[in-house]
């Protein structure tokens, strides 16, 4: 404890660089993870993205205005049902709906041919009518299970197999993960059944539509029929090439952060380090005294400790803090920070105490 | 018995290809309650003699024991506890941490020392021994804003604070004027009186020869 407080007294002496180095080390420990986490996320994709190369999905994009204005009446939502369940090879999801009795679980009802995105076990076997699915890492409910679906009309329905883990599909270009999901097998038509609220769930059907290898005639036919039915103007978006362009430019555009944060990282380190030094050979008369009045060198040696500890730890519980409220990053938790920390201090510690190991610290007691 | 026996101490210090033989074969002995002036020409291995005395410069050969303990099996937790509790250091350029208070300063020793004493117990005795050197009315000032004599006597008090046996004192009127210096000086012969064993480096052979023993140094060697 007296050397926590005389590392306290250190910091006062020079309060300027210390809280210098601590926020450069805000930015760093804040943005080294989330840029690396970018980097592994939008690599994923890509993979994804990759693995479904030969579905030659297309999704759609509205065009700006149009969508508010769009209106999805009884007969368009009977259209929409038929193109996604009947005509088309073509899936949809509404994710909006939440479980009565499940609330914090998230659902996602794929419609359409969206069981065929999930590589599911003995597909054949699978019951008529709606079906629920959950994910990997679902804990509140097990296979076997009833849950029950629908505010109009409910329904309970079987969980009917757990899904493999890192399962996923495509919202819009982009894969999302099902592990902690209930996923609930349905047709679009039957959306319209369940819900008072049917033709609103139909406006999410309508955005996140996408269609499996499509003619040009299956695009012209979904693309007019949807301006005709709702006034809404859909683009087409070849997944392959906006995977390319898209989830290659966030990966590289990552990985070049990730990058420049690494050096910054390393910058920021060696300039903690040299600071620590320079600090230390202020200091050598002052350990002197300490060592001439019965100081042993590990004292000196929790004195640099207690220093480093408290220049790298507020900054690393303020960015783990920031990390998990505004990314929900997992592996932010303190459990996993404190290792860290440790980690941290001994890496910036080694130069340090290597100094003071070699140093004669007694010839900085004289004068001359 | 002696309380300080040196046998044949020798201490070389290496710079590259260069080796100084800083004190060469010195043997003596130091009693309880004596004071012994060490004198000699600048360079001669007074200090250094002094270091070894007090285990801050270990020796490279020979046998130094303190108060029947042979120094070479002292491990390096108890050398330590032997400079908080046994010596009393008081060096020319005083040594002081220039932002601590003269209590601050003073108080080092304690947070050492083998008693583990608690806060108010260490400002007690703190306070007792500036009061003792006359500072009483210091306590909190900066080392920084007192004069020479009065660092000095912060220094004495630190060096005294743990109630040592043995004051080493290294040129310890050298930065201060002759009045200052003579207070001081007076000081320790004082103590000397009141049971304490001081060994003083000194230039100044006036002030050696108001102590009860002179060693003579030459060129690493007592003579």
């Amino acid at each position: 404890m007296t050397q926590l407080a005389f590392a306290i007294r250190d910091i006062r002496r020079r309060p300027v660089v210390f809280v210098f180095f601590a926020i450069q080390l805000v930015v760093v420990l804040l943005f080294l993870p989330i840029m690396a986490q970018s980097t592994i996320i939008s690599s994923r994709n890509i993979r994804i993205a990759q693995s479904m190369a030969d579905n030659r999905m297309v999704f759609f994009s509205q065009t700006l205005g149009t969508f508010f204005r769009r209106s999805v009446t009884p007969d368009g939502g009977r259209w929409l049902s038929s193109a996604l369940d009947e005509n088309l090879s073509a899936y949809s999801v509404v994710s909006s709906i939440k479980l009565r009795e499940h609330p914090d679980l998230a659902v996602v009802v794929g419609v359409g041919s969206f069981s065929d995105l999930l590589h599911i076990k003995d597909h054949g076997n699978m019951p008529a009518g709606p079906v629920a699915l959950i994910g990997y890492d679902v804990s509140t409910l097990r296979v076997g299970d009833h849950v029950s679906f629908g505010e109009r009309n409910m329904e309970d329905i079987l969980v009917h197999q757990r899904l493999p883990r890192g399962t996923h599909y495509m919202k819009r270009g982009t894969p999302q993960l099902l592990d902690n999901s209930l996923v609930v097998l349905t047709s679009a038509e039957s959306v319209l059944g369940f819900f008072f609220v049917g033709y609103h769930h139909f406006d999410e059907i309508l955005v996140n539509a996408s269609l499996i290898r499509p003619s040009g005639a299956d695009l012209l036919y979904f693309v007019s029929g949807v301006r005709e039915m709702t006034g809404v103007a859909l683009h087409p978006i070849e997944l392959n090439d906006y995977s390319q362009q898209h989830h290659g430019g966030a990966f590289y555009g990552a990985l070049f952060f990730l990058i420049f944060f690494a050096i910054t990282s390393a910058y920021v380190l060696v300039g903690i380090v040299a600071n620590i030094v320079l600090l230390l050979e202020n200091h050598m008369s002052e350990y002197a005294i300490h060592l001439l009045s019965g100081a042993c060198l590990w004292h000196l040696y929790a004195r640099v400790f207690s220093y480093i500890t408290l220049l790298v730890g507020p900054p690393l519980f303020l960015a783990s803090i920031l990390l998990r409220s505004m990314y929900q990053a997992p592996w932010a938790q303190l459990f996993s920070v404190i290792p860290l920390l440790g980690g941290l201090v001994a890496i910036i510690a080694v130069v340090p105490i290597i100094k003071l190991r070699q140093s004669d610290i007694f010839l900085h007691l004289r004068g001359d | 018995m002696s309380l300080i026996t040196g046998l044949s101490l020798h201490k070389d210090f290496r710079r590259g290809p260069s080796v100084t033989h800083a004190v060469r074969g010195v043997s003596l002995e130091i009693h309880r309650g004596e004071s012994v002036a060490i004198v000699g020409a600048s360079g001669c291995g007074k200090t250094t003699l002094l270091n070894m005395i007090g285990l801050i410069t270990t020796p490279d050969s020979g046998e130094l024991l303190i108060a029947g303990q042979n120094a070479k099996q002292l491990l390096s937790t108890q050398r330590a506890a032997h400079r908080s509790k046994f010596f009393g250091y008081i060096v020319q350029d005083f040594a002081l941490i220039e932002d601590y208070t003269a209590l601050e300063n003073a108080e080092i020793p304690l947070i050492y020392g083998p008693e583990r004493l608690g806060r108010s117990e260490r400002r007690r005795r703190v306070q007792a021994a500036l009061s003792r050197v006359g500072l009483e009315d210091k306590t909190h000032q900066q080392a920084r804003r007192l004069s020479g004599g009065q660092r000095q006597r912060v220094a004495i008090a630190r060096a005294l604070v743990s109630d040592p046996q043995v004051i080493l004192a290294d040129e310890p009127t050298g930065s201060l004027d002759a009045q200052a210096g003579e207070d001081i000086f007076r000081f320790l012969i004082e103590l000397v009186g009141a049971g304490k064993t001081l060994v003083l480096v000194t230039h100044n052979l006036d002030l050696a020869e108001r102590c009860g023993r002179q060693l003579r140094m030459r060129d690493g060697k007592l003579v």
